[in-house]
């Protein structure tokens, strides 16, 4: 409740409202860039196995042969309601696509996120507190190491010497006997979210049905848990690879934030006085110095949303990870207007909401924060 | 619903330790057969095949992409069924008997009437005049539609009773194609008649389809894997029950990541492989993958556009860099195994050597002789005056661009060994790479000098569409070089108004002939492409009519069985 | 203001002449141990380049196509950066002497900060070394970039294939000598070394090129928003947002995907786009100190002297207001190489023959399991180069940031 009354409902408000000039801004741009370039979707349709008149038949079915105006109109007037029509190429609704592929984005971003500020934060942390000692050093030369590589080569060399190299090793072990079994857990798959088998499983039935869970949900419980708790667990093995992939760069990046924000906090009169206070060094560290110290840290993670979405793309093409990478590029490079406009709204819509938790949160953690 | 009995019992207990529980998923259980009712027979493992692509709709007058094709053929009992031997030879199957009219005009089908929908309704001969009806509605627009260019409007096609049919055509031709065009898979008007056209492929037929055949759709998880199972209600004879317990299409869209599964033997089935993957896969999987060739069913060439690059115009110029291309010594380095396995042959035109009657094994292909080539290049006026290296031609050096797409990695490299091989005769080539869909869009609209593209045959003989002149009622958009020669039209009308295949042979091979003449492309290689399979599968169907076909005969004897469940 | 804080003289250290001999030695010898070794390490790439090139500089003049004008450059750029490393030497060995005036000006202390930066000048060092490998490619390159066939396709790298069988890695023996195809061959037979050395060239070029406009653009647009205000301000603010309300990547995959751009073209397409989508950062710390800079005495002193506004805005407020620029700009070059990178990675780089290490990387991934040094050296290559340019730029911010003087 006290969190609550901190957040500055009225600026959120505004803030939101200032946010439906700009999606439409994003949409009205991306919209004249794909007018501007030669070609539309109809190309797919060209094909020496389909006669030509299928080109002509789909170009009117979608009416891209009207004139741009009209077509920027009829979509403005369609998003009104958030509907972003059919995908040319693929003839189904965008809505359809996009809900297929952004939970999975979503999952892996997420779990991304989650593990990797806290890791960056503990770790900048023990490099404030052991300034300038060789594990600072060694820390800091890591992470800047990490920061500057390109997310895709380390999906690369991490499918290259983790799924390959190590994976071989540890199996060979195993058959040999001087590894136990429970070993092959550093057997990971290359591609995908789940296992042959679990997918078999998966198509055999469905682990969790709601009618279930409302009439019988001790039932439920003791049949469907276990299944449940096997296929997630399968995703989160799937998910460690690309996972460290995406994140091992955020994590850099926290750190080295949190280690300059800290050395600067801990710089300043108010430390001084807890220390001269004779408090524990801990307390000072935890209690004083940490609290302000992860302002800007917030400000990161909310920036750093849609950052992720971004390095997604490049990291679920490697894995094969279903998520919205894929539609992303198989659209632009189909010129698919109503997909690429909807990707562009999507990840908008990530940039206004991060932009949004990162003030929000620091008004709720920091009072000294007024927004009016 | 029952459940699975795969799950190891220490599941149950919540304090499960997560790592014995990941040990757990590949643990062994007793085979277990799908929920579905009916009549069930014995069925063994599951075959696992890798595709680039997801299902887009399983409509079969809509299919969106490779897969769905793949997978509707499955779901399905083709109407006509074909093998291929020099030919397409074909027999029955939903179809019982078919049998044309004296004049060649019209095809009879007698429908054999086991077949039911999955859910109990027969198939009839209205269901296939009801996806003709879909396939020619404009508000459908149906890749399908080519299918009825030369049936009558009355007649496409004419219902007898419940289990004959009629087709009328307009003219007699080429039987194999006439047989094609009979084929389009039936649709059951029970369920979609009174859906809205327009949005057809939104139906929920297109994810949760109704079909006839040996399999049925269990589940699809969009962008990941659409599985298979036996159709437990199948009516149809029994040699075509499935004797799989399901098949796994496995969507992984890069080539690299689906040859990594292969090796791992996460995927059972790859297509498309490259040589030098083939070698490894040779050597280090000999045991547990076996290598297929399925035939000559793709081809490259560089398509010389004379509208855009004066020089092409001249026939001299483009002899001369056939003559300056080597092409056995491309095909020795790019495709050719270290075996010294050759996994291509010079190509002379566009129609596949596996039609052995109708290719005309007469041509040969134009020599590597890069004195002729300067030589013929000399003749055309054009010779390295300056002496810097190029030839010229009224002050102007002979060079132009070749534009080929991305992410063909043997097109890169044969566009590569063809521009060394273009400088050794002074012609200076350079090399562009374009998206596919900008580069195929771009070509039908003979933006580019020269281009490097390929065809996939068909394996009946219509070339119509790539060699007929353009005429302003007749465009030829697959015409990219502008061809045109009235004798080979001629030819060509001749040829397709020819029923009898045998008849219509020497008439092919008179056109390819004069088409190689003419040089109007620089005809590449056809490529005998090459697939892996598991070695546990037996009975496999490969060939070159598809990369894997009647999945309902592969099987697994009991020993070698990898997926229990 | 710490900025004007006069700072007491240091005794100078003992003369050493040991540069004349290796420029860097003289540094080294004085306790200076990064501008040592950096300064060493530049001079025996030169010397490498000499010793490797000069036995063969006629094969590498005169290509097929006449005078390599590549090469022309390197054998010019070379004693030019041999000429600037003696004069570093000399002035070692006799420092100048400074006057108290120059001892303090902004520009000394500022020199002196960064110098004692000992991660920037790291990174200096390691961006030295790189620029002078992509001046000299020509002479350090064994084999034409682009040249099929300079050795078997897929071969390891000469070391490799000797250390391996030791350590049990593979059973397969030696086929090359120790140095030969020091990084490997690709698949065509082309050594990566070479174009690894090449490919510098371009992916530099792009990261330079594209910073350089969007600092330039988002100079301008800061400073314009920021002295004129008003709506000008709000709308130029608005802009901003917009464009950063786009993923870069994905915007960037939109404009190279849509506008099909072939050849150089394609080069100049991917420079334009990155600096295109690159400037707001820029803007935002520009419009920031102008917005402060505007309050201060000798602004309104300009103004009252009745200059023009651009001449205000140029002459007075911009330069002030370059030195976080200036740190954007190192940092940002890594980030845009790591964004060409990706552009690349995803098959929309820059057109072959030319070739980034972006594009590299790329190329090597359906062997990747095969020769996996295809991809491996030229993804380290831009970790390395992406370090020093953040090793720098956090330097520069370090010596330009007056809280951390002391």
């Amino acid at each position: 409740m006290q969190l609550l009354k901190g957040i500055p409902w009225k600026y959120a408000g505004r803030k939101l409202l200032l946010a439906i000039p700009l999606v439409l801004g994003v949409v009205t741009l991306i919209f004249v860039l794909l007018e501007l370039a030669p070609g539309d979707a109809s190309t797919k349709f060209l094909n020496p196995d389909f006669p030509p008149e299928v080109k002509q038949m789909v170009i009117e079915k979608y009416g891209l042969d009207r004139p741009a105006w009209y077509r920027y109109f009829l979509m403005m007037k369609n998003l009104a309601v958030l509907d972003f029509g059919r995908s040319i190429t693929a003839e189904r609704p965008v809505w359809d696509l996009v809900a297929d592929a952004l939970p999975n984005t979503v999952i892996l971003s997420f779990v991304t996120l989650i593990v990797s500020y806290p890791l960056g934060i503990l770790l900048g942390t023990w490099q404030a507190i052991r300034q300038n000692k060789p594990d600072d050093t060694a820390i800091s030369v890591g992470s800047l190491l990490f920061y500057s590589m390109p997310s895709f080569w380390f999906a690369m060399m991490l499918q290259l010497f983790i799924s390959y190299y190590l994976s071989n090793w540890v199996s060979g072990q195993i058959e040999a006997g001087t590894l136990p079994g429970f070993m092959n857990v550093f057997d990971f798959d290359v591609s995908g979210m789940y296992s042959n088998d679990l997918l078999i499983a998966m198509s055999m039935d469905d682990p969790w049905t709601w009618g279930q869970i409302l009439s019988d949900p001790l039932g439920a419980w003791n049949e469907r848990f276990p299944w449940w708790l096997e296929r997630n667990l399968s995703m989160l093995h799937h998910l460690i690879l690309p996972g460290i992939a995406m994140g091992i760069a955020s994590s850099a990046g926290a750190a080295r934030y949190m280690r300059s924000s800290l050395l600067e906090v801990i710089r300043q009169d108010y430390i001084r006085t807890a220390r001269a206070k004779g408090l524990p060094e801990r307390v000072v560290i935890l209690k004083h110095a940490m609290r302000n110290a992860l302002l800007p840290i917030i400000t990161l993670f909310g920036l750093s949303i849609p950052y992720l979405f971004s390095g997604s793309v490049l990291v679920e093409v490697v894995f094969a990870w279903p998520g919205m990478g894929r539609l992303i590029i198989d659209s632009i490079f189909a010129q698919d207007t109503p997909t690429i406009v909807a990707c562009f709204f999507v990840s908008t819509l990530l940039v206004v909401t991060g932009n949004l938790i990162s003030d929000i949160s620091y008004a709720v953690v920091d009072p000294r924060i007024r927004y009016d | 619903m029952l459940v699975p009995q795969t799950w190891n019992p220490a599941l149950r207990t919540l304090g499960a330790l997560p790592l014995a529980l990941l040990v757990a998923c590949s643990g062994g259980g007793a085979a277990k057969d799908g929920g579905a009712s009916g009549a069930k027979w014995e069925t063994r493992d599951t075959l696992v095949i890798a595709t680039p692509s997801d299902i887009g709709s399983l409509i079969p007058v809509k299919p969106r992409t490779a897969s769905d094709q793949f997978i509707i053929s499955e779901l399905t009992v083709p109407t006509i069924d074909s093998d291929f031997d020099c030919s397409l030879k074909k027999k029955p199957a939903l179809a019982k008997s078919y049998e044309w009219s004296d004049d060649g005009k019209v095809v009879k089908l007698e429908l054999d009437d086991r077949y039911t929908w999955e859910d109990g309704k027969p198939v009839t001969a209205d269901d296939i005049a009801f996806a003709y009806e879909l396939a020619g509605d404009k508000k459908v627009a149906s890749p399908r539609f080519g299918y009825l260019e030369f049936m009558t409007e009355d007649a496409r096609p004419k219902v007898i009773d419940d289990t004959h049919v009629e087709f009328h055509f307009t003219r007699a031709y080429d039987r194999d194609t006439q047989a094609a065009h009979v084929d389009l898979t039936a649709m059951p008007r029970h369920i979609l008649g009174d859906a809205d056209r327009a949005t057809l492929e939104g139906h929920e037929f297109a994810t949760k389809p109704t079909f006839y055949g040996p399999f049925r759709l269990a589940k699809h998880t969009p962008n990941q894997s659409v599985i298979l199972e036996p159709n437990w209600n199948f009516t149809g004879p029994e040699e075509r029950r499935p004797r799989l317990s399901r098949v796994m299409f496995k969507v992984i869209p890069e080539y690299s990541a689906r040859l990594i599964a292969l090796e791992k033997g996460d995927v059972d089935f790859m297509e498309s492989l490259q040589i030098a993957d083939v070698d490894r896969l040779r050597k280090e999987h000999a045991e547990d993958l076996r290598i297929v060739l399925r035939g000559y069913r793709a081809m490259d060439y560089v398509g010389w556009n004379g509208s855009k690059y004066e020089p092409f115009n001249d026939l001299k110029v483009r002899q001369a860099l056939a003559h300056g291309v080597d092409q056995q010594r491309i095909i020795g380095k790019i495709l050719t195994g270290e075996d010294g396995t050759v996994y291509a042959r010079p190509a002379i035109g566009t129609i596949t050597p596996e039609l052995c009657g109708v290719h005309n094994d007469d041509v040969k292909p134009l020599a590597y002789d890069p004195e002729k080539a300067k030589a013929l290049l000399a003749e055309a006026g054009w010779t390295d005056s300056d002496g810097d290296g190029w030839v010229d031609k009224g002050g102007q050096k002979m060079s132009f661009t070749m534009v080929t797409n991305q992410g063909n990695k043997r097109r890169a490299d044969a566009a590569v060994e063809i521009q060394a091989d273009m400088k050794k005769i002074g012609v200076d080539m350079q090399i562009d790479f374009k998206e596919a869909n900008t580069f195929f869009d771009k070509v039908e609209a003979r933006e580019y000098e020269a281009f490097l593209a390929g065809w996939s045959a068909g394996l009946f003989v219509d070339p119509s569409s790539i060699w007929q002149s353009e005429t302003p009622d007749r465009p030829q958009p697959f015409n990219h070089t502008l061809y045109s020669n009235a004798e080979v039209d001629q030819l060509i009308d001749r040829g397709l108004a020819t029923p009898d295949p045998r008849e219509a042979a020497p008439i092919w091979k008179e056109m390819q002939q004069k088409i190689y003449e003419d040089q109007p492309y620089m005809f590449l290689w056809w490529i005998n492409i090459p697939v892996a399979v598991s070695s546990r599968f037996e009975n496999t169907t490969i060939d070159v009519l598809s990369p894997h076909r009647n999945l309902y005969q592969w099987e697994v004897p009991a020993d070698k069985v990898k997926y229990k469940r | 203001m710490t900025a004007i804080e006069k700072h007491e003289k240091k005794p100078e250290p003992p003369k050493t002449y040991a540069g004349y001999v290796w420029p860097g030695l003289g540094h080294l010898l004085n306790g200076e141990i990064i501008h040592g070794l950096g300064m060493m390490s530049v001079t025996a790439l030169c010397g490498l380049g000499l010793i490797i090139g000069m036995p063969t500089l006629g094969s590498r003049l005169f290509v097929q196509t006449g005078l390599s004008y590549h090469a022309v450059i390197a054998l010019l750029g070379l004693p030019a950066v041999l000429a600037v490393l003696w004069f570093r030497a000399h002035r070692r060995a006799f420092p100048r002497e400074l006057t108290e005036e120059e001892f303090n000006s902004n520009r000394n202390i500022f020199l002196r900060q960064i110098r004692r930066h000992r991660s920037g000048m790291l990174g200096f060092y390691g961006i030295c070394l790189l620029l002078l490998a992509m001046l000299i490619a020509p002479l350090l390159a064994p084999f034409d970039p682009d040249l099929i066939d300079a050795g078997p396709a897929t071969a390891a790298p000469g070391w490799w294939q000797h250390v391996a069988p030791m350590i049990g890695w593979s059973d397969e023996s030696a086929v090359h000598g120790w140095l030969q195809y020091p990084l490997g061959t690709d698949e065509r037979g082309r050594d990566v070394l070479s174009r690894l050395l090449f490919g510098a060239r371009i992916s530099l070029l792009i990261g330079f090129f594209a910073v350089s406009i969007a600092a330039s653009i988002g100079t301008v647009v800061g400073a314009t928003a920021g002295y004129l205000g008003g709506w000008v301000d709000r709308a130029l603010m608005w802009v901003v947002d917009l464009l950063l309300a786009m993923p870069r990547l994905v915007l960037l995959l939109a404009v190279v995907g849509i506008i099909d751009l072939g050849g150089t073209k394609r080069l100049f397409l991917i420079i334009g786009v990155l600096g295109f989508t690159g400037w707001m950062g820029v803007s935002r710390i520009v419009r920031s100190q102008v917005l402060s800079l505007k309050q201060q005495d000798f602004i309104q002193a300009a103004r009252a002297l009745g200059y023009s506004r651009p001449r205000i805005v140029l002459q007075h407020l911009v330069p002030n207001a370059m030195a976080p620029v200036i740190v954007f700009c190192s940092l940002a070059i890594g980030g845009t190489m790591l964004a060409e990178a990706g552009l690349s990675f995803l098959g929309l780089g820059v057109q072959p023959p030319t070739s980034t290490w972006g594009v590299m990387v790329n190329e090597g991934r359906p062997t990747l399991r095969d020769a996996p040094w295809i991809s491996l050296f030229p993804g380290l290559a831009i970790v390395a180069a992406v370090m020093c340019f953040n090793l720098l730029g956090d330097g520069l911010r370090d010596a330009l940031d007056p809280k951390q003087r002391t």
